[in-house]
């Protein structure tokens, strides 16, 4: 009862401090002292204020005050100088004497709340590694999605950004195929929508989970770490807030001029001349049956030949592309300045018993390439409630919109060749949109049909205009809560989300399209003097739609419990989750826009294609896909502390999930950890008053990654008949069957210690663990006797260590400010085990395999062919049995180890950043400078067999060798004819074209300005921030001499991008 | 206190029936399946899907033999811009290394046949299920000796009664699991093995087939004829042709076809017995392959496989337009009855039995010339018919990747065996009889995992 008399108290107080009006009348009179925390020295100069009164104090040099107390709640505000500022609340029931105990800014480690997902706790009471992310930082990079803003403010998060997609990895590697990317979860439950729904303006918090104590509570998806996002919420008790953003980006257009593979027109022009006087052209010459495409020189010097141009003419025509470039032309037709419009209101108020928030965004993005775009819309909506007391209900509403226009094209030819010739010319005198040769030769499309069958030109720029291409997505996601203390220290909770979205997505090709007319043309027939179309002359629409429904409920309990010096906390919960994706795309023929109008077509019958160019049956694209993830999952965590000095902590989860092709009991995976931490400057010994704080911890445990694509059992996949002419349904095999199945495991060792110079001079954190990942499950090649290549086994375990280190100093306090944030790691990953035969050695180099599957070794080492240079002819030479060799054949194939050099890491083992921040008065500045050490990467070079086949030229083309004695000065093969791929792939592969890739980078620059308070009363407005934004800035040291930015591969760089920001907060 | 109990209870009681509703619905909740499209393979309708994967088990045969062989050349030109291995198949390099694909391509056949078969074997068949149960172990052991077939006649030596026990076969895979060892079997349980298949297969398949891209009765004994002529057994050879012949025999009559189209033979063609074809392969491309030229001149003018089986390309050379595969580019080689009427042919002749063979070579040529052109051929001999029969098996049989294991088989006889010449860039190459070239190399990686001992040079 006294629960229920204790709580009516609060209630009545809280609400009469809201309500009424505060009333000066004399109180008791009450002594109090002020106290440094920790060491209870009287702390002398405090000054106390009572803010509802504004009545001042000061301490005296004992720290000693007396205070009469107001009759109703007011809040006593004490400040002093290098401690953190006390709030407490007073009242006439105040107890004398008043003893008030001042945290000193230095002795506090930052008093920070993570959140797990499962509790909020207090960081000093974890003994895990949780990084939590500084919000400044966070919001001091302007961009449209969350996680690009984590780059560069992390001392954990590596960023690749090789691949066509960037990759997020949390400390290295830890898993080989079940993706690499950490777990991410919005407001408790793991993400199942795009990440890019969210708005990062309504980011509250953000904490990476990283060792096993901290992310094994996760279980089975852990393995790669967790990535913990909170969005923004109502306060109970806080005044009405509203807030305003406004940022707007331009970004340049890409430096096309950077792109390594590409030759000059000149040279270009060169080497076909070459080829042609070789004949290496007459095979696509002499084809009438399907036309095959040659460039204009090739067919100038081909009319040339066959008498129709002189040699004066000829020589004329083609001189006058020699000065043509694409990358002019795409530069100027095909991108631009992207403009990205970014904007937000936040509202949000709070009573005692009732809070709200709504924010609502839109982005507004006309990306660099012309023609694409994207628009967002993001609703968020969160309401708490206390209808009784210890029962509290959360419900909010998460909604997003987007749309996306894809009209634009980065390259514009795919078919046949790899790439256009670098003469191509796009746009006439007028801008008019001109032909290019695609494809077909332009003689057979010039005539093809004599003029009853569609145009069959291929225009880039008109292309650009005619297409359509639109993706709209809407996702809802409701979320809900309701938590009930039944008793003291206890509360129970059920949380549940559900989440339904739909994505549409639409290509058009009208009729003007090439894409449609080159379908109709091809399915076109001469009957006696006329054609038949085989297919309808009309559009062709493609569509596509998905659907995703999603729930997950958990019902948990925790308990908090305090007695003298134990302090106890323990949850257990059971969760529930379900994910079902389904979709459906086909395709209509003959469709018209304007009158929604299709015709039906013949999809069995092999219908013969225009005059010889082959055989098809009409394609059909329909699909249907339905999938459903489902898991359960119990899980416990308890900690224990005592004294506020000994912290043990254990964690505890089973998971299951509706694996296919396994045996239930083999679908439970138990995963566990435990940790304990020591505040050593807690202890009543502990003197070292430089550093008045100091922590250790240390833990263990195991986490996991579940690949669900994976049997004991074969499985098989059923397909429908697309293209087929039996017309009967079929099935594929889809896994083997592997009996011998076992899941992998990560296996986290973690040592950390967290620490604070005297008046937080410096503080920091620093980190060492261990990795030991066992069964790592890879495609790994088997013995193609089985009829397969490749199948997913466990084919390694893997160790890794790595230290990460925070660091913040503070060098000038005080007007000026100046800070240093450094984040640093340090990742050393090694093959420890091999499970497998290695097989193909000769194929290592170019990576055959998914890591370096030998012992030792670290998993993304660069295996290059021995280089032993160029011999006098210019021919690579590389070794075979531990000889200099130009057996390129079998070097490729039966090279052994010793044929090879295994080379350095690709992923940098050291890598990090370095935020300086100065402040003055009112105005910020603040740089990042980001750095990547120790890694290696492999630069693109010249390959014969791509320039003469596919167009694909390399600046190192004009270092190759040409004459006796360059092979001395240059690595570069000459060009021979015919070529030879082996050739190519021994001196591609080879250590001659290894770069080291360190680099330095100045990652962005924010300057900014804050007002301040602006106006009085009611209608002030709190503070406007105005903010100037400067990102991809550019490299400020790198190892390599060709000018190439490791950090994108063989991509292009992301262009400089400038952004003005303001902020206004009501 | 009373106020205690009362919540103590409650939320014992609601962690309780969580907890227990839980437990019990997980096994149910965790069976949903992950992916629709997804099954554990055990019905006979799952091991018919199997089978019915037509991309892969009817039209993913290895074309290496028919870069091989003598039919065909190819212009320097194209010859230039070609990759390596399709240059080196083509000149007979020593040193041409095979590829993981082409191996593993076959053998995947091999495991779809064996994790049908395994399927199967999981059913009892019943009274209602008996027939679809003896068609599906039929046609999966017919496909999984189709397989071993190719790959003994690329890996392993020319068969040869007198030592077949001595020299090395191939690995026979009987198993899905793919951690069973693969050792290569001697030669003569290889064909051992493919009889065995193939003469389950024709007990167990019904007599036809829809469409005839799956097996059937009369294409597992033309198999058998096949096999067996590999074996040299031609008195077997000559009872499963003919036993096929029973079944089915309708030829098409060429007069019915349009010789100027670039594609005159529909795939599912009324001659078919089995559909099967390779995989295309730029030099086998109608622009690319041309007929070689003694070969194109052995039609005689009347003859309309001339003008069916080749189309000129410029002035002179010709390319192949003859593939019953309904396109040019991509050849057939499944099995025709054509073919089998050849094959009795022969075997008639090695038995002595000339005016038969005659009789079944006339038969066939009758529906290959211009109507009412033809003049039955005779011969006074055995040796004569055989050597007709030998001629014309090679005309009309051209493009259907027989021609390599019609190499391999004539070589073992004196009478027959000649030595191949390709002029490329100015240079000779030439493989001899018996060459051991005719034997491919394993493929590196599989020696790499097994092994198993390679093929000589």
């Amino acid at each position: 009862m006294k629960q229920i008399y204790f709580f009516t108290a609060i209630f009545l107080i809280i609400t009469s401090c809201l309500t009424a009006q505060a009333q000066i009348r004399p109180g008791k009179k009450i002594e109090g002292q002020v106290l440094s925390a920790g060491r209870d020295n009287p702390l002398s100069g405090a000054t106390l204020l009572l803010r509802h009164e504004q009545l001042a104090l000061v301490a005296d040099s004992h720290g000693r005050f007396s205070l009469r107390l107001p009759a109703d709640n007011d809040t006593l505000i004490i400040r002093h100088i290098g401690y953190k500022t006390q709030h407490i609340i007073v009242n006439e029931y105040t107890a004398a004497p008043l003893l008030i105990r001042l945290v000193p800014v230095s002795a506090q480690l930052e008093e920070v709340v993570i959140n797990t997902g499962y509790q909020q706790i207090s960081k000093e009471r974890a003994t895990g590694s949780f990084e939590k992310i500084d919000k400044k930082l966070f919001n001091r990079v302007v961009s449209p999605d969350v996680l690009s803003r984590l780059e560069g403010i992390s001392s954990s998060l590596y960023f690749s950004k090789t691949g066509t997609e960037n990759e997020l990895f949390i400390r290295g590697i830890s898993t080989l195929d079940a993706g690499t990317a950490p777990l991410i979860v919005v407001d408790n439950f793991p993400y199942e929508g795009d990440i890019n729904n969210i708005n990062p303006n309504d980011i509250e918090s953000i904490t990476i989970l990283k060792d096993a104590a901290a992310a094994s509570i996760w279980g089975a998806r852990s393995g790669n770490g967790v990535i913990v996002i909170t969005t923004s919420q109502g306060k109970y008790n806080s005044a009405p807030k509203l807030s305003l953003v406004s940022n707007v980006t331009l970004q340049k257009k890409p430096d096309l001029f950077y792109n390594r593979n590409y030759l000059d027109a000149s040279n270009f022009i060169d080497v076909e001349r070459f080829l042609f006087s070789q004949g290496a052209y007459d095979d696509d010459l002499n084809n009438l049956s399907t036309f095959p495409v040659v460039s204009p020189v090739v067919e100038i010097l081909a009319r040339q030949r066959g008498g129709q141009l002189s040699q004066q003419e000829a020589d004329a025509q083609i001189d006058q592309l020699r000065s043509l470039d694409l990358r002019k032309e795409y530069q100027k037709y095909f991108y631009r300045t992207a403009i990205n419009q970014q904007y937000a209101v936040n509202f949000s108020a709070g009573s005692n018993t009732l809070n709200t928030m709504l924010s609502i965004g839109y982005d507004n993005d006309l990306i660099n390439i012309v023609g694409n775009s994207n628009k967002r819309v993001t609703i968020n909506s969160m309401t708490s409630f206390k209808p009784l007391p210890g029962l509290e209900i959360k419900a909010g509403i998460n909604y997003t919109s987007q749309q996306s226009v894809n009209n634009g094209k980065e390259n514009v030819i795919s078919s046949g060749k790899s790439t256009l010739y670098p003469y191509a010319k796009l746009s006439g005198k007028d801008g008019t949109p001109l032909s290019v040769a695609y494809e077909y030769r332009s003689g057979f499309t010039d005539t093809a049909g004599q003029g009853q069958l569609l145009d069959w030109k291929y225009r880039p720029l008109e292309e650009q205009r005619l297409n359509d291409i639109q993706i709209g997505l809407q996702d809802v996601l409701l979320k809900a809560m309701i938590s009930y203390r039944p008793l003291r220290g206890l509360i129970l909770t059920i949380n549940g989300q559900a989440e339904q979205s739909r994505q549409g997505s639409r290509n058009y090709y009208s009729i003007e399209s090439y894409f449609s007319r080159d379908q109709i043309n091809r399915f076109s027939q001469r009957q006696g003097s006329g054609i038949i179309h085989n297919l309808p002359v009309g559009g062709i629409l493609d569509q596509s739609m998905s659907e995703l429904s999603a729930y997950a409920l958990r019902g948990q309990a925790n308990y908090d419990g305090r007695w003298q010096d134990h302090q106890l906390t323990v949850l257990g919960g059971v969760e529930v989750r379900h994910a079902h994706h389904n979709s459906h795309s086909d395709r209509t023929y003959g469709y018209d826009d304007a009158l929604l109008t299709f015709s039906n077509v013949d999809y069995i019958t092999d219908f013969q294609l225009w005059d010889q160019l082959g055989y098809s049956q009409i394609i059909d694209t329909r699909d249907f896909t339905d999938l459903t993830d489902r898991f359960v999952s119990f899980y416990g965590n308890a900690s224990y502390r005592y004294k506020r000095r000994y912290t043990a902590t254990a964690s505890f989860r089973k998971d299951a999930s509706n694996l296919f092709g396994i045996s239930t009991n083999q679908k439970w995976n138990p995963f566990w950890s435990a940790g304990l931490g020591w505040d050593l400057s807690r202890e009543p010994f502990y003197r070292v008053n430089w550093l008045p704080a100091l922590r250790f911890r240390i833990t263990y445990g195991y986490n996991g990654n579940v690949k669900n694509d994976l049997a004991a059992v074969p499985t098989i996949q059923y397909n429908s008949p697309l293209g087929i002419k039996t017309n009967i349904p079929y099935a594929n095999i889809n896994s083997l069957p592997n009996p011998e199945l076992r899941w992998e495991r990560v296996n986290i060792f973690n040592a950390g210690l967290d620490f604070s110079l005297r008046d937080g001079y410096l503080e920091g954190s620093l980190e060492y663990y261990q990795k030991k990942s066992t069964d790592l499950l890879s495609p790994t090649p088997i013995d193609p006797t089985t009829g397969f290549s490749t199948m997913t086994l466990n084919s390694a375990n893997l160790t890794g260590k790595g230290v990460d280190v925070k660091l913040k100093v503070r060098w000038i306090r005080g007007k000026f400010n100046w800070q240093t944030q450094a984040f640093f790691a340090y990742v050393r990953n090694k093959v420890s085990r091999y499970l497998k035969d290695i097989t193909n050695i000769g194929g290592l180099a170019g990576f055959n395999y998914n890591i370096t599957p030998i012992e030792g070794e670290n998993p993304y080492a660069l295996i290059s062919y021995r280089w032993a240079g160029l011999d006098s002819l210019g021919n690579p030479v590389g070794y075979l049995d531990g000889k200099p060799s130009e057996d390129y054949r079998n070097i490729t194939r039966k090279s052994t180890l010793d044929d090879l050099v295994i080379g350095g890491t690709t992923r940098p083992p050291f890598y990090g950043s370095l935020i300086n921040s100065f402040s003055w008065k009112r105005f910020e500045l603040s740089a990042n400078i980001g750095y990547k050490f120790g890694f290696y990467f492999r630069r693109s070079s010249i390959n014969y067999s791509s320039l003469f086949d596919s167009w694909q030229g390399n600046v190192d083309y004009t270092k190759r060798w040409q004459n006796t004695g360059d092979e001395k000065k240059t690595n570069i093969p000459s060009m021979i004819y015919p070529s030879d791929s082996n050739r190519d792939r021994v001196y591609n592969y080879s250590e001659a074209t290894v770069e080291k890739g360190d680099f330095i980078r100045l990652q962005d620059v924010s300057i900014s300005y804050n007002t301040g308070k602006i106006g009085l009363g009611r209608h002030a407005i709190k503070n406007i921030r105005i903010s100037l934004y400067a990102t991809n800035i550019g490299l400020l040291w790198r190892a390599n001499k060709e000018g190439i930015d490791p950090d994108y591969g063989l991509g292009l760089p992301a262009p400089f991008s400038c952004s003005l920001g303001f902020k206004a907060d009501f | 206190m009373h106020y205690y109990n009362i919540n103590k209870r409650l939320w014992l009681r609601f962690l309780f029936v969580l907890t227990v509703g839980l437990s019990t619905g997980c096994k149910k909740y965790l069976d949903a399946k992950p992916d629709k499209k997804l099954v554990v393979p055990t019905t006979l309708s799952d091991a018919s899907a199997l089978l019915d994967y037509y991309t892969r088990l009817n039209a993913f045969y290895t074309s290496m033999g028919s870069q091989s062989d003598d039919d065909f050349y190819i212009l320097d030109d194209y010859y230039n811009t070609i990759e390596v291995k399709f240059r080196d198949r083509y000149i007979w390099n020593k040193d041409a290394l095979s590829e993981d694909a082409d191996w593993s391509d076959l053998y995947s056949v091999v495991q779809y046949a064996n994790l049908a078969l395994e399927t199967v074997e999981k059913n009892k068949p019943s009274v209602q299920t008996l027939a679809e149960w003896n068609r599906v172990k039929g046609e999966a052991l017919f496909f999984r000796a189709y397989a071993f077939y190719q790959i003994a006649q690329y890996y392993a030596v020319p068969y040869d009664p007198r030592n077949a026990e001595k020299e090395l076969g191939i690995p026979l895979r009987l198993t899905s699991d793919v951690n069973a060892q693969n050792v290569r079997s001697n030669l003569e349980d290889t064909w051992q093995q493919i009889l065995k298949d193939y003469k389950e297969a024709s007990l167990l398949l019904p007599t036809t087939s829809d469409p005839i891209s799956r097996p059937n009765r009369k294409a597992a004994f033309a198999a058998m004829a096949r096999t067996f002529l590999v074996m040299q057994d031609y008195k077997s050879a000559y009872m499963y042709a003919d036993s096929s012949l029973q079944l089915y025999h309708t030829l098409l009559d060429y007069n019915q076809l349009d010789t100027s189209s670039s594609a005159p033979f529909p795939r599912f063609n009324e001659e078919e017995v089995f559909h099967s074809e390779m995989i295309g392969a730029g030099m086998l491309g109608v622009t690319h392959w041309r007929v070689d030229s003694l070969l194109y001149q052995s039609y005689a003018h009347d003859d309309l496989r001339r003008l069916l089986f080749f189309k000129g390309i410029g002035s002179n050379p010709y390319g192949f337009k003859g593939s019953y595969s309904g396109t040019s580019g991509v050849h057939f080689n499944g099995i025709a009855v054509d073919e089998v009427f050849l094959m009795r042919a022969e075997c008639a002749a090695r038995l002595g039995k000339a005016m038969e063979a005659m009789k079944d070579l006339n038969m066939l040529l009758k529906n290959r010339w211009k109507a009412n052109t033809f003049v039955p051929l005779t011969a006074s001999t055995p040796e004569d018919a055989l050597e007709i029969i030998l001629i014309e098996r090679r005309k009309e049989l051209v493009g259907r990747g027989l021609r390599w294991y019609d190499l391999r088989r004539f070589n073992q006889d004196e009478r027959l065996a000649h030595t191949l010449i390709r002029e490329t860039n100015g240079k000779r190459y030439e493989l001899p009889p018996n060459d051991p070239r005719y034997t491919f190399y394993i493929p590196q990686t599989v020696i790499d995992f097994t092994g198993m001992s390679q093929n000589a040079r």
